[in-house]
């Protein structure tokens, strides 16, 4: 059984790198992620529950990974006095990392939408998990999956021109960036 | 029936097939009366489907990086010899396959419990045997809450005494750090999380102006706050632990299933409480 989760495992890892760069947009990164996630797989491979799906666990871990990283690079930003905190506009870190993304028209759309709208497009649009599994991995309700596949891809169809800048929107929250 | 009633979602999810039998019917009806409203969206959300799919597609077709499968590869190979000889010591060395001094140039492990340290997790072990940094303290108390003072001893041991650490666990939001005390140091707060007993933690480092450098968690227990995790690590010359300091936290939080980060909005909603 062992022997099957670690051809798994490696069988996976285009998978895995290919959802670490839609995160981090940076290969060197990405690499990295993908490391780190295949050691915490291996070291946690009793946690897994083999009734499950391993793609949705493995990909739970690496975004894990990621939101830990990001707020361990964001704290190394310069200390100020606790006395005087005023609101720090906080680095983002991605818009600087080189662009892995920039393939075509559509990458390019892809690329300007925040994190949170292409990690579910990814997910569901590519790797094809249910949005059960997407809820699964990404730690959000169902409905959250639905309405943000919603925005994401409307918002991109703005972006592609393809379909009208403001559609009759059922956009009740109207939280488009 | 009014297109206005059929929503993004449900669209989005007709497309998905992820509506169930009812909320199909209804979007088809709507789809076969020619509801231009509602045409126009499905087609819409296909059509970003397939793009985005064919978008990743040139993605997928680049190759894994060579160092990338390699090192895996090794991850995979050496996880396996460890898993070989733990079972080969359990079984004291009954089934040691011929041959296989050429494969043991392990050394033997005495198991975590048995070395006089069994209060503690056996994931301090392999990590403390490093060297590279130190398990610190464990169950140590933060002085505050009340104002009555808690045992000093936890804390000196954690070294976590100075003063502002209260402070600032109650206020810095994850991601961001402050200077406290008058000595230089700087906190830092990394993620907060739910321990299994749905206590609130929070990871944070605090490098000191000796660099020296500790991560450690701390929980709210009742109404004061007790280091649960600490590790004092050597820094690295950027001022931040080192990566090996950072095992340790993951195999601890590992060991008490902690949930994964809260959200900044959920983490400000329980840091408020705290005013």
């Amino acid at each position: 059984m062992a022997e099957d989760f670690n051809q798994r495992l490696i069988a996976f890892l285009p998978n895995l790198r290919r959802f670490a760069l839609s995160l981090c947009r940076s290969g060197d990164i990405a690499d990295d992620l993908v490391q780190v996630t295949c050691e915490k797989a291996l070291a946690n491979q009793q946690k897994f529950d083999p009734g499950t799906r391993l793609d949705a666990w493995l990909f739970r871990i690496l975004r894990n990974n990621w939101i830990d990283r990001l707020r361990r690079d964001k704290s190394r930003g310069i200390g100020i006095d606790i006395s005087d905190s005023p609101d720090i506009v906080s680095v983002d870190g991605a818009a600087s990392m080189e662009s892995r993304l920039m393939l075509n028209e559509t990458a390019q759309a892809i690329d300007t939408l925040p994190e949170d709208y292409r990690e579910v497009l990814l997910l569901v649009c590519v790797e094809e998990l249910s949005y059960k599994e997407a809820a699964l991995v990404l730690d959000v309700p169902v409905g959250t999956i639905m309405s943000r596949l919603a925005r994401a891809r409307k918002k991109l169809s703005q972006l592609l021109g393809i379909y009208g800048a403001e559609g009759r929107s059922s956009d009740s929250e109207g939280k488009l960036p | 029936m009014n297109s206005q009633r059929l929503s993004d979602e449900i669209l989005v999810a007709y497309v998905d097939g992820e509506l169930d039998a009812d909320g199909s019917k209804n979007v088809e009806e709507a789809l076969q009366n020619g509801d231009a409203d509602v045409i126009a969206r499905v087609e819409m959300f296909m059509q970003s489907r397939a793009l985005v799919k064919e978008a990743f597609a040139t993605l997928a077709k680049e190759p894994l990086p060579d160092a990338l499968q390699a090192r895996v590869l090794d991850m995979v190979k050496r996880h396996d010899e460890e898993a070989a000889e733990q079972s080969g010591q359990d079984e004291q060395g009954d089934k040691t396959p011929e041959g296989a001094d050429a494969v043991v140039p392990f050394k033997t492990k005495e198991p975590a419990q048995a070395t006089g340290t069994s209060i503690l997790p056996p994931w301090v072990m392999p990590v403390a045997a490093t060297g590279a940094f130190l398990v610190i303290g464990l169950g140590g108390y933060i002085a505050g809450g009340g104002g009555q003072s808690s045992p000093k001893s936890g804390l000196s041991v954690a070294r976590l005494d100075q003063p502002g650490i209260l402070e600032a666990l109650k206020s810095v939001p994850s991601g961001k750090s402050v200077l406290i005390g008058n000595q230089g140091d700087r906190f830092a707060a990394i993620a907060s999380y739910r321990d299994t007993s749905n206590a609130f933690c929070r990871e944070f480092e605090v490098d000191r102006s000796d660099s020296s450098s500790v991560v450690a968690v701390a929980c709210v227990v009742g109404e004061a706050w007790e280091i649960h995790f600490s590790v004092l690590a050597a820094q690295t010359g950027e001022g931040y632990a080192p990566a090996s300091s950072l095992e340790a936290l993951d195999a601890y939080l590992v060991a008490v299933e902690a949930s994964p980060p809260l959200s900044l909005e959920e983490e400000a909603i329980v840091l408020s409480a705290f005013h």
